[in-house]
């Protein structure tokens, strides 16, 4: 599964310290879901995707052989 | 490992003294380094045995001292790895379950190798100890070498990973 939480993120103008604050987990947590390292829970790929003002399945899209 | 059965980060801190404190010790201990100490407490009482002229009656500090450090060793291990982390969320609790996995992993395999070293060992020459140390080392070795594995991969990976998240930061 790749994403584009990094982008997004950028976009918006957030550094990783404050978008992490904002949805209330570590900056590790961040960098693991924008390297494609971790895939978040429903839940807190809702938060971000509200965060961001997108659909979740216009922030996290899955790939060949998911 | 549900976050409520863990200590508070608080703990972490304490770990991190007692454990190296306690480790460094117990070392100095065993490498006779209490001798001068023990010579300096305490006046001879009798000769039954003499060890760096330290008599036998006089080993009691020497042994207090260690299972002191010892057990601080130990307490503060227990620390360091049932302590929270700063930002305890979703992602440390991943990497903590990935963790034991690996821990759990990597003994079996090296007392799998243990043993296996230890019967070729016992069967190729007959006056090896291999088997008889690895047996008598084994309760031990199974304990420490689970959760010194856990604490390092666990540290690694969340240690290693903010190095990189810094980095990142930076860059932008």
């Amino acid at each position: 599964m790749k994403n584009k939480v990094k982008e997004e993120r950028l976009n918006q103008a957030f550094s990783q310290t404050e978008f992490a604050d904002l949805l209330a987990v570590s900056r590790q947590t961040i960098h693991a879901i924008e390297t494609g390292k971790y895939i978040p829970t429903t839940t807190l790929a809702l938060k971000i995707a509200k965060l961001l003002n997108k659909k979740v399945e216009e922030l996290f899209l899955l790939e060949k052989g998911d | 490992m549900k976050s409520r059965f863990l200590l508070s980060y608080r703990f972490k801190r304490i770990g991190a003294f007692m454990a190296p404190l306690g480790f460094i010790g117990w070392l100095w201990a065993q490498l006779d380094g209490m001798v001068p100490v023990v010579k300096w407490l305490i006046t001879p009482k009798g000769e039954i045995f003499t060890h760096h002229g330290v008599t036998e009656n006089q080993f009691w500090p020497m042994v207090v001292f260690m299972i002191i450090c010892f057990t601080s060793f130990l307490l503060g291990m227990a620390f360091l790895i049932f302590a929270k982390e700063k930002q305890e969320d979703e992602y440390t609790q991943r990497v903590r379950l990935e963790s034991l996995q690996f821990s759990a992993m990597a003994q079996f395999i090296i007392v799998f190798i243990l043993i296996v070293a230890a019967i070729v060992s016992e069967l190729t020459d007959k006056n090896s100890n291999l088997g008889i140390t690895v047996f008598e080392v084994l309760p031990i070795l199974l304990i420490l070498l689970f959760w010194i594995v856990y604490f390092i991969r666990f540290n690694w990976i969340l240690h290693f990973s903010n190095l990189l998240t810094k980095r990142t930061t930076n860059e932008k």
